[in-house]
């Protein structure tokens, strides 16, 4: 099939360059109820998508026209080549200032092929770990999905480009209840990763089910007004996320962000700690660690933000050539954020509200609104600490940030690796 | 104009009906889906042209097999005359080494009867007034370009805007030994904003627009410009809420989020069978005001959820959730019926022939009632009326709900002041939620824009809507 793809774009006329991805999947699933098992299916896909470039000039300046299609496995050569022109022909519609695609002569391309592992994560051991724990959490698990695949991905460009990277993927959707002070609770986690250590899901589960167990006895979150905050866990992920997308060549060129390199992310009466992010093409266990973008661009671990300064913007190679001032880094999915100084005890000092669940935590990348329903937190007076659940946090980055404490402990979850927790001061709870 | 169906699903048609009647030889029950998802979407930024295939685009197979005791799926979207044999052992392979497994990990298996069918063969082809064919693509990019442009010229203020399209052919074929259906139908989705910005501050504003339409719905997009860019510069200046209950007037597209979160999530069944829905506790009691009418239902109104057979091959339907504040019944995936021994009500939805069918929404609404929209703001002393949702997120266990919507109008003694707050949290218990409903208005509009998750994940089209509703809400 890629064969006969390829060859129909190097016969094709008014085409400038031409970009191939092919993603393919195998892998199985299940589905289990409780302690039984409810369903099991398998899947093999492949996933072809051509990007067509056409350059053309007008009044002395120079634009790319460009468009994607999708390519069905089972197309004839026939009807390849009529997708084929109808995208070019498409392509000629749009008019984008210039940029250039990534040629391997200009960069030192990563190994052609390249592979963490080259089979999936058996399903089966993950099942039986999770059913090991102990017996007492095993009747709060409500229901497990399970799908492990193994997938090779490959980007393929007319420049001569070719590079393939195979990886396992696991996403874990588990749902624990306990019983309440008055009705039966639930919570909800959902966990991916691509490399498997035993013990590691055992602790996940252990983790929710005490988080569990500690919601079944909440009490409603009192009205707090203006608090110290406490995040912990993936709203963590989420809040730090802003100044990643902020400090994107896309955000600056889209002009959504005013990060200027230089000047502080945090303000500038910055009265805690001051954040230091990098990009981390290769996080270890991360299901979204890839040594390529999707233009098929080398990745490298780099730091954008040192000490609440930006350092570089960060971007494709699209985005990059349009901001100039720096070299592309291509477009990397993991950040890790460097630890706080300050262990969580110290963080804990004072009354806070510390919330480890939330309905859907949100955070607005372009007004720095962030906020959400509380499914479980925790709430210290002064004098004793109570779970609490129900009643919602809202703030703003651009208010809050001035305050920020990191904590010194770290997890590595999703696309990050960084601090615990967070502390932020002033942010209003508002309760039941 | 008369939606063209899939050529390659009538040319797949002999293949797929071959696989099953093979495999049918061995196993009591088979059926397989086939679906070919085509659209192309269009969009224009200041900043950005792109013309790509719809991210809903899809091209393969899933194949359901009863073992005896559960059914197993496979997917894949590789199958011809030459691979036939091969790819029918390495389905028969995966299933019985998956089985092998699981029985590794030594749990007891949810046992479930044989799929009852009835005799069907049946052709459903869906139509549009205007179609895309009949345009070109620098038709469509310049008619996106004045739509952003015109933005643009509203106010200095505008750094950024633009106006996107998507329109999807959706084409589906059903063959079991029983039955042999297949639907064609088109349904598109537009979107505008702006960008506005005053000293540091950047607020944006958007529209969207959906439906079972064609080209059409550009038009809808046109008119709306300056109305988006008003609304950003309103933002602006907008203040924070003061956390507490209010009175407050729901927008349909509000309502929409509403029902949505609220009885949509809680009532599909196979939360049933996990025993995560509060709601199976509540059938045949009351769950909110007696003004309260909620519909759920592919056949229940004519939007880009409406269909013919859902993804496994059952009829649509139209299903009453809630009559008179009364919860009356849940919404239903076939396998999850025939756990529960109930009717299926055609709501088995997959995100793409990649993946499971679970029990989801179709088009989910409040019914329409008798009061006017400004005898609604009259009866209000001091609240809100609340427009443009943007997130929500449901708790079917606990009927926990939260909704983020862009702003509120502040409204007192029965006025709208012209003062907004944004963005506003709405939480609080469904229950509590919908029995506070008072008023009803007679206005009724359904959207269906963006995607639904189960979870976080498995995202599929729906709308909702209904009328403006007036209640009591918790805004922080």
């Amino acid at each position: 099939m890629l064969e006969t793809l390829i060859r129909t774009l190097e016969r094709q006329s008014h085409l400038s360059d031409w970009k191939i991805k092919e993603i393919r999947q195998t892998g199985d699933e299940l589905f289990l109820i409780g302690k039984n098992v409810d369903m099991t299916r398998s899947k093999d896909v492949v996933n072809l998508e051509v990007t067509f470039y056409v350059d053309f000039e007008q009044e002395g300046k120079k634009f790319k026209g460009s468009s994607t299609i999708k390519i069905n496995p089972g197309m004839t050569e026939a009807e390849i080549d009529k997708a084929c022109k109808n995208g070019i022909y498409n392509s000629q519609f749009v008019k984008n200032v210039y940029y250039p695609i990534v040629d391997p002569l200009m960069i030192k391309p990563t190994k052609k092929t390249t592979a963490e592992s080259h089979k999936a994560i058996p399903i089966d051991l993950i099942a039986k770990e999770i059913y090991s724990i102990d017996p007492r959490f095993i009747s709060m698990l409500n229901s497990v999905e399970i799908f492990s695949i193994l997938e090779m991905k490959t980007i393929i460009n007319s420049k001569g480009l070719h590079v393939s990277n195979v990886k396992p993927k696991v996403y874990l959707e588990i749902i624990t209840n306990a019983k309440g002070l008055t009705e039966e609770i639930e919570l909800y986690d959902e966990f991916t990763f691509s490399s498997y250590a035993e013990g590691d899901v055992a602790k996940l589960i252990m983790k929710m089910a005490q988080n569990t167990a500690e919601r079944a006895r909440a009490i409603h979150t009192p009205n707090l007004g203006k608090f110290n905050l406490i995040l912990a866990g993936t709203s963590v992920v989420n809040f730090l996320e802003y100044y990643l997308i902020k400090s994107s060549a896309r955000a600056y060129y889209e002009k959504t962000s005013a990060f200027v390199p230089g000047d502080s992310v945090q303000g500038k009466e910055i009265q805690k700690d001051k954040i230091s992010l990098w990009l981390e093409p290769s996080l270890a266990g991360s299901s979204y660690s890839c040594p390529f973008d999707n233009d098929g661009y080398p990745l490298q671990k780099l730091k954008i933000i040192d000490n609440s300064s930006l350092i570089r913007y960060w971007g494709d190679i699209r985005f990059s050539h349009y901001v100039e001032s720096y070299p592309p880094t291509g477009s990397v999915a993991n950040f890790f954020v460097e630890a706080g100084s300050h262990p969580e005890t110290e963080l804990k000092k004072e009354p806070y509200l510390e919330v480890v669940s939330f309905s859907d935590f949100q955070m607005d990348s372009i007004t720095g609104d962030f906020g959400g329903e509380i499914r479980l937190g925790f709430y210290f007076n002064g004098l004793e600490t109570a779970p609490v659940t129900k009643g919602s946090i809202v703030g703003n980055i651009l208010e809050a940030q001035n305050s920020l404490v990191l904590s010194k402990e770290t997890q590595s979850i999703k696309n990050y690796a960084g601090p615990n927790s967070l502390l932020l001061q002033n942010i209003m709870v508002a309760g039941i | 104009m008369v939606v063209k169906p899939s050529p390659f699903l009538k040319d797949s048609h002999p293949i797929l009906k071959q696989l099953v009647a093979d495999l049918s030889q061995k196993y009591s029950y088979v059926s397989i889906l086939g679906t070919d998802v085509s659209g192309t979407s269009y969009s224009v930024r200041t900043t950005n042209i792109s013309i790509t295939d719809s991210s809903w685009n899809e091209r393969g197979f899933v194949l359901r097999i009863f073992n005896g005791i559960q059914y197993y799926e496979y997917s894949f979207n590789q199958l011809n005359e030459e691979n036939y044999e091969k790819m029918k052992t390495k389905i028969i392979f995966s299933m019985e080494s998956l089985q092998q497994s699981v029985q590794k990990i030594n749990r007891d298996m949810n046992r479930y009867s044989l799929l009852p069918e009835d005799p069907l063969i049946e052709n459903w082809q869906g139509s549009v007034e205007k179609s895309l064919e009949d345009f070109t693509p620098d038709q469509i990019i310049q008619k996106l370009t004045v739509i952003k442009n015109k933005i643009h010229q509203v106010s200095p203020k505008v750094i950024n805007a633009g106006a996107s399209f998507q329109v999807v052919n959706v084409s589906k074929i059903f063959v079991s030994p029983q039955r042999n259906l297949s639907q064609t139908y088109t349904w598109s989705e537009g979107f505008i904003f702006s960008y506005v910005k005053d000293l540091d501050k950047v607020r944006i504003a958007s529209r969207v627009f959906s439906g079972l339409k064609g080209f059409e719905i550009v038009d809808e997009m046109d008119c709306q410009t300056t109305n988006v860019v008003e609304e950003a510069i309103s933002l602006l200046s907008a203040d924070k809420i003061q956390p507490g209950e209010y009175d407050v007037i729901c927008s349909p597209d509000v309502v929409g989020l509403i029902a949505h979160e609220a009885f949509g999530h809680g009532v599909e069944m196979d939360m049933f069978v996990k025993n995560r829905a509060k709601a199976q506790e509540y059938i045949e009691k009351p769950v909110a005001s007696t003004l309260v009418e909620m519909h759920d239902g592919a056949k229940s109104a004519n939007h880009v959820s409406s269909y013919w057979f859902d993804d496994e091959g059952t009829l649509a339907s139209d299903t009453v959730v809630i009559e008179k504040g009364i919860l009356k019944t849940g919404i239903s995936d076939v396998l999850s019926s025939l756990f529960l021994n109930k009717t299926p009500t055609g709501n088995g939805k997959r995100e793409s022939f990649e993946r499971k069918a679970y029990t989801r929404m179709t088009n989910t609404f409040f019914s329409k009632g008798t009061d006017t929209l400004e005898a609604m703001i009259c009866s209000i002393e001091y609240g809100y009326l609340l427009e443009q949702p943007q997130s929500g997120m449901e708790d079917p266990k606990n009927w926990g709900i939260q909704c983020i919507v862009s702003f509120g109008r502040e409204i007192v003694k029965g006025k709208i002041t012209g003062k907004l707050v944004a963005p506003i949290y709405l939480t609080g218990y469904v229950p509590d939620l919908l029995s506070a409903v008072s008023m009803v208005s007679t206005d009724f509009h359904l959207e269906g824009t963006g995607a639904c998750g189960k979870g976080h994940k498995e995202f599929v089209k729906v709308s909702a809507g209904g009328p403006y509703i007036k209640t009591k809400a918790r805004l922080s």
